[in-house]
């Protein structure tokens, strides 16, 4: 015991001094006594690592370990704090699938389901090799919501770098790694909004992966125990001066965030000392102190080469979100100058200028950026369906047709009542924007843009104009040409879309040169992908496959994502041209490409080979779809379980095939999966009624018309309830009701039925339409029946 | 409301701190019934899965036990370090309890730091206890000062008052007991495992 209290004693002397005197002091006071020295040595090691630990009252959690949820059994509980829990989990019916990290989180579901599954198709759609992927997001059997995550095993990349030893030029490379991360992210306009440590892990490989992209925001406007200063459950150390006084943020409070990770990773220490938890501590050190440069915590001598990185950290950590880095991107160019030697952007800070007494003049311009890019988050579910929709325009066959519509009125944001309100908050936003942002060209370039990008993936494309309009005005009057080029292909694709070709044109072509003066690779293939859609659309295909072939020369090798985007884009032209096989050689390409980007298994992987199934299909390769949708569907159940639309999907287009290549034992096996696995997904789910419908063409084929008769009245009356009554679908599904109740019997009033809906679908879509093909065939079919009815004695 | 006039607990707080040592010795009892019952619906709570937070079981028992509207505040500071102890107790015993019995199905408890700096990471209550005694034979005080932060909520300031030390002590107090706790609980990042 005395050893022991001898070795506490010791500490607290060395722990006050400086660590670079804190080797000499214990082994002086240690002289000959070797466990003493290593003992003290463990517990100064242990305070550096300690971190929050026991800083806060304790939480009690109960522990739900073994519990199965949906399609996971949880295994372990590895977490818990203020938001929830998070166990190690295992798909239950799979000894060999990878593990997941569950988060139970603590509030009522209610009516949030909904914007779950929004969120989940912003978050789920962030690729990056380096930012661990939204899997899935279920509600419990009691109505608690839960997020099913990429297992990531790791060390905090602080505790990594310091572990590793790694020296400042590594730190810095590992570093932008994560920037490139977090700028994939911030691109999607998705904010991650809780950068720290402990959410940045660096795996065995040293590669680092960010967990938690976009949850805070998530949990942040549901939860109804955030605290008033709004960090709320954040961690204060690493909160930016706007999330400490609970105002909007947007995509710079990262920055800030990243800037305290960065000073954290070069020091072994935060920028801020704070004596206590206290909102006002909080709010007085984030605010108001000016953070040191970090060099004074090197050992070595302060040079100039290291007083421009300090620099350049301190641009980061900026009070006011204008100043500091415009984009992860320029934060990771300036880092890679300093590295290279050369001299870097950011320029020493105006020590004698508080920052705080003009913040308030800012504070309205930073929160219409805000509002305007939580408005974007929700936009963005609209482009994803964009790019969605383009996927299956090139597939010209009845029932992607079918899924198309159906698909087309879910994504509908007026249909979730969000519509009303995200126009709201961006008509307000873009006449604050008018009357307070003169004087910032910049700011007010970047805002109008934000707006632009908002109304175009709302649909509203005169709004999208006159925003972007705005942001061509001021982004030219700010002479920054790399926001200029953003702005052009911006407002370039708005008027392709609205068909204002002309003005279009020379728009894009000016953004393609303004990207290769002043942009990175990206934006140079984010112009040619906008004027190969501008060629595409006004029917220049061959222009278009051009402009598309060099996006794809010039897209950097780790934006999956949007090389696959353009990759789909080009198989569109090849459609178009007539060259279904091309499309088909596309659509392997960009199968193999996501492959690569996700070794392990994704959703957006195991979609893009179920949709290499379909396209197989179509071109008539019957066993290369059947092999296909068989690599497909087993990924689709273990990364999302059974009941889940995209399987459901699967299973459906599987029943397809097996009905076209007569295989009738397989879609009845295929079909009643697909069946009963859509009774689980979400009333009324469009996917549910497009299950129906093959389902009884299984059904129908197998001789069994009467069984098939109440799956499709279910189809039928899901999709009147949805649609208007002259909608094609509602014909195409009481056409092959007529021919179920026509086989199980009723034949003559089946034929008035399927007569009735051939002229519907005739007159609305015209005698060569593929769904007024089907449904002529089925009425023959009837007619066929009649007569031999007629004929019996 | 008075000491003279209020519940039983409150007369025997103001003659604890007051420096009867014998009224402590009642008063722990009382409290240890009350957060037990308080604690043990805390657990069974109808969706398991749902954080408690110690401190605010602890405050609902001195709401109880006192019936005072408005707690007066140096009774109510003294009533949490008894608490502290007790909760501490009362947590252990149910850990025990439930590990000793499997089937009964209890649900177990684990504990946290409000935001943890590893998600990974979170704490056996029984392992905090045990270093915790350990503590307590090296310098009672740095256990006492972490008992009071992390079971009964006390804010630095308060505990500065309740142990009659300075804030500086009481800041040094507290970070050599967390390094050495956290060393004692071997709290190291989880083990790298090879991916497949």
């Amino acid at each position: 015991m005395n050893d022991t209290r001898r070795a506490l004693l010791l500490f607290e002397q060395a722990v006050e001094l400086p660590r670079s005197e804190r080797a000499a002091f214990l082994r002086e006071q240690c002289a000959g006594d070797d466990a003493l020295r290593e003992e003290v040595g463990a517990l100064l090691t242990a305070d550096s690592e300690a971190g929050d630990f026991l800083e806060q009252p304790l939480h009690a959690n109960s522990d739900r370990s073994g519990e199965q949820l949906g399609a996971y059994r949880l295994v372990q509980l590895i977490g818990s704090g203020g938001m929830g829990s998070v166990y190690r989990a295992e798909r239950a019916d799979r000894a060999y699938a990878k593990p997941v990290a569950i988060k139970l989180l603590l509030f009522d579901a209610g009516d949030l389901r909904k914007r779950f599954t929004l969120e989940q198709r912003i978050l789920g759609a962030l690729s990056h090799p380096n930012i661990a992927s939204l899997l899935d997001v279920g509600i419990d059997a009691r109505g608690g919501p839960y997020l099913v995550m990429e297992f990531v095993e790791g060390r905090a990349i602080t505790t990594h770098a310091r572990e590793a030893a790694l020296d400042t030029e590594a730190r810095l490379r590992l570093f932008i790694k994560v920037l490139d991360a977090v700028q994939t992210a911030h691109s999607q306009l998705v904010v991650h909004r809780d950068i720290k440590p402990g959410n940045v892990l660096v795996d065995a490989h040293g590669e680092p992966k960010l967990l938690d992209f976009g949850i805070a925001k998530l949990l942040g406007d549901s939860t109804p125990g955030t605290t008033r200063t709004g960090v709320g459950p954040l961690t204060p150390d690493y909160a930016s001066p706007e999330q400490v006084r609970g105002e909007p943020i947007g995509t710079s409070s990262d920055i800030y965030s990243l800037g305290v990770l960065l000073f954290e990773l070069l020091t072994d220490r935060r920028p801020y000392l704070m004596a206590d938890n206290r909102p006002s501590t909080i709010e007085r050190a984030v605010c108001d102190t000016d953070p040191p440069p970090p060099s004074t915590h090197l050992p070595r001598q302060r040079s100039v080469h290291l007083r421009n990185l300090d620099a350049v950290v301190l641009k980061a950590l900026h009070k006011l979100p204008g100043q500091r880095y415009a984009s992860c991107a320029e934060f990771s160019s300036d880092i890679q100058r300093w590295l290279a030697g050369e001299a870097v952007q950011a320029r020493h800070p105006p020590w004698s200028e508080r920052a705080v007494h003009v913040l308030h003049r800012h504070r309205l311009a930073t929160s219409v950026v805000a509002a305007a890019t939580f408005a974007l988050l929700l936009g963005t579910v609209a482009a994803l369906w964009q790019a969605h929709i383009a996927r299956l325009a090139r597939d010209r066959a009845e029932r992607v047709n079918q899924f198309l519509t159906d698909m087309l009125s879910a994504a509908n944001p007026g249909e979730l009542g969000r519509k009303a309100t995200v126009a709201e908050v961006l008509d307000r936003a873009q006449r604050l924007a008018e009357r307070e942002l003169n004087g910032d060209a910049q700011t007010a370039a970047s805002t109008e843009l934000t707006l632009a990008r908002t109304y175009h993936a709302l649909g509203d494309l005169d709004a999208a104009r006159h925003s972007g309009e705005a942001a061509l005005g001021a982004a030219r009057r700010s002479d920054e040409r790399e926001l200029t080029a953003a702005v052009e292909t911006e407002l370039g694709t708005i008027l392709t879309q609205r068909g204002d070709f002309v003005q279009a044109e020379p728009l894009l072509l000016a953004a393609r040169n303004d990207a290769i003066a002043a942009g990175t690779a990206r934006m140079k293939a984010d112009a040619a992908n906008a004027l190969g859609s501008f060629e595409s659309q006004r029917g220049q295909t061959a222009r278009a496959a051009n402009w598309f072939e060099l996006a794809l020369a010039e897209m950097p090798a780790h934006a999956a994502a949007a090389r696959a985007e353009t990759l789909n884009n080009l198989g569109i032209v090849k459609s178009a041209q007539g060259d279904n096989a091309g499309a088909l050689a596309l659509q392997r390409e960009v199968v193999a490409l996501l492959r690569q980007a996700y070794p392990h298994g994704h959703p957006a992987l195991a979609e893009a080979i179920a949709n290499l199934g379909v396209s197989l299909e179509i071109n008539n390769q019957f066993d290369a779809s059947a092999a296909t949708f068989a690599e497909a569907l087993p990924m689709q159940v273990e990364l999302l379980g059974e009941e889940h639309p995209s399987v459901v999907q699967t299973l459906a287009s599987m029943t397809n095939l097996d009905v076209r290549r007569g295989d009738i034992a397989a879609a009845l096996e295929h079909g009643a999966r697909a069946w009963n696995a859509a009774q689980k997904l979400p009333e009324n789910h469009p996917m549910t009624a497009y299950a129906a419908v093959m389902y009884g063409q299984a059904l129908i084929g197998s001789g069994r018309a009467s069984a098939a008769e109440p799956v499709i009245e279910r189809a039928l009356a899901m999709r009147q309830a949805k649609y208007p009554a002259d909608h094609p679908l509602i014909a195409n599904t009481q056409s092959l009701l007529a021919l179920a109740r026509a086989e199980s019997g009723d034949i003559s009033g089946g034929a008035t039925l399927a007569l009735s809906a051939y002229e519907r679908l005739r007159a609305s879509l015209g005698e060569t339409n593929e769904l007024t093909k089907v449904a002529q065939q089925r009425l023959s079919q009837i007619q066929a029946l009649e007569r031999s009815e007629a004929r019996k004695p | 409301m008075s000491g003279d006039t209020g519940a039983p607990i409150t007369r025997l707080l103001e003659r604890w701190r007051h420096g009867d040592a014998a009224a402590a010795d009642a008063l722990l009892p009382l409290v240890y019934e009350q957060l037990r019952a308080i604690a043990r619906r805390a657990l069974a709570a109808e969706r398991p899965g749902h954080t408690f937070v110690p401190t605010e079981l602890v405050h609902e028992a001195y709401l109880k036990l006192t019936g005072a509207e408005l707690p007066d505040s140096k009774n109510r500071m003294h009533f949490f370090a008894i608490a502290a102890r007790t909760m501490r107790q009362v947590l252990v015993d149910h850990e025990r309890h439930r590990r000793a019995d499997k089937r009964s199905g209890g649900e177990r408890i684990s504990l946290s730091s409000l935001d943890p700096p590893d998600p990974h990471q979170s704490l056996d209550l029984l392992a905090l206890d045990q270093a915790l005694h350990a503590l307590e034979g090296v310098d009672e005080r740095k256990a006492r000062v972490i008992e009071l932060r992390a079971f009964a909520g006390l804010e630095f300031d308060e505990i500065a008052q309740v142990m009659q030390i300075s804030r500086a002590t009481l800041a040094r107090d507290f970070r050599t007991a967390r390094a050495w706790l956290y060393r004692a609980l071997d709290r190291q990042p989880p083990e790298h495992r090879v991916p497949q």
